[in-house]
């Protein structure tokens, strides 16, 4: 079992094929896969808040699927425009170490909210208030972005003392992942399952625009017309 | 990678802007290829515009399609032809050292450059036309692309005008006549030399402005883009209104009832 997490452990600590200085490439499955099986791990911890009732199991399962597959196509969908404007900011050589800095923030992510499950697990245990466990979601959410920060810091540190332009670049990923992150977010829902409706993979009514609600929700509380 | 694609990549990672090759001219930005790139990248993102078009109509706009993919190239060639005369005309009045050939080479690079970030956009703008059907949204959305990408663009024109005045210092002091040794008979004095003015001065900057606001008049006298869902199919819709005062308005519509 230790063996099994020894890479998880070289990971966290920048150790291994993991420190700096060593080619990038050979790191990105390693990264894909903690993404894959820590995202699944944490997603079906997420949905046992109403998946562990009596033939809702196979909640876990989406859930376990969709919490990678938000991370993963959100970043898919990103990286042209942050492949071209690194480009056009004359960064390509950085390129895959920028790739491998943005990849490592999601695996830390995966890693940081697996290691909270059982805080989850034992919140559910103890609420069976939905809207608790909403707000308990995010702020895991929260606790694992700042966790991400410090390994995300760990690569991107060295770009950004060779060309301070990386900071741009970080920052233009961070509001473009964020962006589209939270409308991937809205259309993958439900993450935690209400129990109260039927276990579906997507909601019936999943396509939609969270930041249109948003705006209408302005709307209604500036009373526009 | 194919040869247009290279070209591209070399562009885009600043190899041909590079004051060495700029000293010796901008030949190396040849326009016919750069035209050909800023088209095929302009009908991709038309053809990400035109998807909502596609989608949120019964029946659907296919016509759409076609609209926008000629669109989107359009405007960028058509504002480059309705701008650059007054540039040119300008900076030879201020007599500016420039080489009009130069300069439309540069700015169809910058055009290029653009439009290779809007294309980027494309994977973004499909996922959100695939998941909402709010009009203005999506409207808001592709102005807020079109700004990022021409502000990208901007700085790729600006820092290659850079490179272009640097080169220009380079090959002056390359051409400055060795100190002659003092004659017995006292020649004539030379000619005054008028110092050059760099073409990424103040005009030029001033004229960026109106090319931004000729830019944003085109995309409205060249609307629809994406096609309003309660609206018929139009090639062109009726004069009237502005670009500025419809996204004020678009925000209204996205917040109200």
């Amino acid at each position: 079992m230790i063996r099994i997490l020894a890479p998880v452990d070289d990971f966290l600590r920048g150790r291994g094929c993991f420190s700096i200085g060593t080619p990038p490439a050979g790191r990105i499955p390693h990264l894909l896969l903690f993404i894959a099986v820590f995202g699944f791990i944490y997603g079906a911890v997420m949905t046992s808040f109403s998946g562990l009732a009596p033939g809702r199991y196979h909640q876990m399962l989406y859930v376990g699927i969709k919490v990678p597959l938000l991370l993963l196509v959100t970043s898919f969908l990103c990286l042209p425009s942050f492949f071209v404007v690194n480009t056009v900011a004359r960064l390509r050589e950085d390129f895959p170490e920028a790739l491998h800095a943005v990849l490592a923030g999601q695996a830390c992510v995966t890693v940081a909210l697996a290691a909270l499950a059982p805080v989850t697990a034992l919140c559910y245990v103890s609420s069976d208030d939905y809207n608790v466990a909403v707000l308990l979601n995010a702020a895991m959410f929260t606790v694992a972005a700042v966790a991400a920060h410090v390994v995300m810091r760990r690569y991107y540190g060295p770009l950004i003392r060779r060309a301070p332009r990386h900071a741009a670049m970080l920052v233009f990923w961070f509001f473009l992942y964020a962006f589209v992150g939270i409308e991937m977010g809205w259309v993958l829902r439900p993450f935690i399952g209400d129990p109260h409706a039927p276990v579906a993979f997507l909601r019936p009514d999943a396509w939609g625009n969270a930041y249109v609600i948003v705006a209408k929700l302005v709307g209604r509380v500036l009373q526009l017309p | 990678m194919p040869n247009w694609l290279r070209e591209l990549d070399d562009l885009l990672r600043g190899r041909k802007s590079r004051a060495e090759l700029l000293a010796e001219g901008t030949a190396h930005l040849k326009l016919g290829p750069h035209v050909a790139m800023a088209v095929l990248l302009g009908i991709l993102y038309g053809l990400s515009m035109a998807l909502y078009s596609a989608l949120n109509r019964t029946p659907p706009a296919y016509a759409q399609f076609v609209a926008s993919a000629i669109k989107v190239p359009a405007l960028f060639i058509l504002t480059l032809l309705v701008s650059f005369p007054s540039l040119y005309v300008f900076s030879a009045l201020t007599d500016a050292e420039v080489n009009p050939l130069s300069e439309l080479r540069v700015i169809v690079s910058s055009v290029v450059v653009t439009l290779a970030v809007l294309a980027s956009f494309a994977p973004i703008t499909v996922f959100f036309t695939f998941t909402t059907s709010s009009y203005p949204f999506m409207k808001l959305l592709n102005v807020f692309f079109f700004v990022v990408a021409a502000l990208v663009g901007l700085g790729f024109l600006l820092k290659m005008l850079r490179q272009l005045d640097q080169a220009r210092a380079l090959t002056g002091r390359a051409k400055q006549p060795a100190v002659q040794q003092p004659a017995l008979a006292a020649p004539d004095p030379p000619p005054p030399v008028r110092p050059r003015k760099p073409v990424g001065g103040p005009l030029f900057q001033t004229w960026l402005i109106v090319y931004a606001l000729v830019g944003a008049q085109m995309a409205w006298v060249l609307r629809p883009f994406i096609g309003s869902p309660h609206l018929p199919f139009e090639w062109f819709r009726p004069r009237g209104g502005n670009a500025f005062i419809d996204v004020f308005r678009t925000i209204g519509e996205l917040v109200g009832k």
